[in-house]
């Protein structure tokens, strides 16, 4: 599949391998990637060289003490019960200080540079064929994501007239919420993951048109019976913005409607409720987003 | 196929799952807090991220303090350190340059150019999920992507050295160099192109 508009994201691949798109930029690429298997392509192919310049770097040997320091200051500070007892430690930082002591490594370190160069080599080998095709797993599944969502809509609109409707509402959601990710005038606010979740995230993009979309990533699956629901959180209280279901992966992407009352930007968040959502807020908060 | 191609080219690494299988069990013992493992971890990796830590700083004492807070983070996180997804060296350099860069933006004192929490979250984003290719890991393909910088005509090479290095987006490549943003895009992605070709020769 590829984008239509694809010749104005050309040559944004390779600045996207090179994490040398800003956050915007990323986020607008982003979503074309998900449509554009030219892209995709190019980013695959774009990505092993970005991520290999940090082996391009030649290796330096650091000096000795800072060897010692590195040691010292790793075990001089934890408070781990699982830290070596203090006759290992200091047997071990004895050894450091003086090479010819006995030295307590089980592990034979590989200090030369043909060595390290050849473990390098060597390790990263079996690497690259799991990591690449998972990359390229995780591209598919989202491309493929994005076409079970259309191909789903094609179905409903073969089954029947009531279904067309539908078909065609996800088809214009869809669209509409590429065409707020590409306007040139879309403002945005970053939720970040409460303790509760901390590796959700979540961000909010509007136009001008205040046309709104709701895009989250990694929230947890909640116990049946329970539902996300966004808010919009002004002085006088929340106001509910939309009730959101992560797909299996834990992300979510939906218009949200915002009614002329509410003043843009605004602080949003996202809480548990019961099914069917609450008028307020009272579960915990999964997600913020403050507006300063 | 790339990958393939250099598959082939590595046909003498038979010792390579030894190796890996002995870095994650190693890198198991440090996140029980076996600090003889993190030495043994530190003697693997240290070069190479004290090598990177000078090429970004270009500062003795400063890539000094990036490798011990390295190690430190290798120390603290271990546990979090994904085995099936990185090998140890990928992860240890991705934090490297992070580091790095964070210190360099510190050193030049421009905190309107400091990243946010959120901007750092999305530039991890990529680091983290897809820090995961290492093709050009192989020694000869570091030499030569190495030798092929080198060779690079300069808008190109200076193009891709901030972007790593300095960690700037096109925009301030632009700047820096006083160029077109456009002009950036084009050298960086005939840079790019330029030394994937030379690892597939």
């Amino acid at each position: 599949m590829s984008d239509p508009q694809h010749e104005q994201y050309e040559g944004l691949a390779a600045l996207y391998a090179m994490g040398a798109l800003n956050a915007r930029e990323r986020t607008v690429f982003e979503s074309h990637l998900e449509i554009c298997r030219t892209c995709v392509d190019e980013v695959t192919a774009l990505l092993p060289v970005s991520h290999g310049l940090a082996h391009a770097a030649p290796p330096v040997e650091p000096p000795e003490a800072l060897r010692v320091r590195v040691l010292q200051s790793v075990t001089g500070e934890t408070e781990s019960p699982l830290v070596p007892d203090r006759e290992t430690m200091d047997d071990m930082l004895t050894a450091v200080e003086e090479p010819e002591a006995p030295t307590v490594h089980v592990e034979e370190p590989a200090r030369s540079g043909a060595g390290t160069l050849f473990w390098l080599a060597a390790t990263l080998l079996l690497a690259a064929a799991g990591a690449i095709g998972w990359y390229v797993a995780e591209l598919d599944r989202r491309v493929t994501d994005l076409r079970a969502t259309v191909d789903a809509a094609n179905a409903l609109t073969v089954r029947a007239n009531t279904s067309l409707a539908q078909a065609r509402t996800q088809a214009n959601e869809r669209n509409v919420v590429l065409n707020i990710l590409a306007g040139a005038d879309v403002e945005r606010l970053e939720l970040d993951g409460q303790p509760i979740a901390p590796r959700a995230r979540a961000r909010v993009l509007w136009d001008s048109d205040r046309r709104m979309v709701f895009l989250a990533s990694d929230v947890p699956a909640l116990a049946a019976g329970d539902v996300y629901q966004l808010w919009f959180v002004l002085p006088d209280g929340p106001a509910s913005a939309a009730l959101v279901e992560p797909d299996a992966a834990g992300s979510v992407t939906t218009l949200v409607e915002v009614p002329d009352t509410i003043p843009l930007p605004v602080t949003m968040a996202v809480t548990v409720e019961p099914d069917g959502g609450m008028p307020a807020p009272t579960g915990d908060i999964y997600l913020l987003g403050q507006v300063n | 196929m790339l990958l393939g191609a250099l598959i082939d080219d590595a046909g003498n690494g038979a010792s390579s799952p030894a190796e890996r299988v002995r870095d994650r069990e190693t890198m198991q013992r440090v996140a029980e807090g076996d600090a003889s493992a993190l030495a043994a971890i530190f003697d693997r990796h240290a070069r190479a991220v004290f090598g990177l830590a000078l090429r970004v700083l270009e500062d003795q004492g400063d890539a000094e303090d990036v490798v011990e807070a390295v190690f430190a983070q290798a120390w603290s996180q271990a546990r979090r350190y994904d085995a099936d997804r990185d090998p140890v060296s990928a992860w240890l350099l991705t934090i490297t340059r992070s580091r790095a860069i964070d210190r360099l933006r510190t050193r030049q004192t421009r905190p309107n150019t400091a990243p946010t929490a959120t901007e750092r979250a999305l530039v991890e984003l990529p680091d983290t999920a897809l820090a995961v290719d290492h093709l050009v890991v192989l020694a000869e393909s570091a030499t030569r992507l190495r030798q092929a910088l080198t060779t690079l005509p300069y808008l190109q090479r200076m193009a891709i050295e901030l972007a790593y290095c300095e960690g700037l987006t096109q925009t301030e490549i632009a700047a820096r160099l006083e160029q077109p943003p456009g002009t950036i895009k084009t050298r960086i992605r005939t840079g790019l192109h330029r030394l994937r070709e030379t690892l597939t020769e």
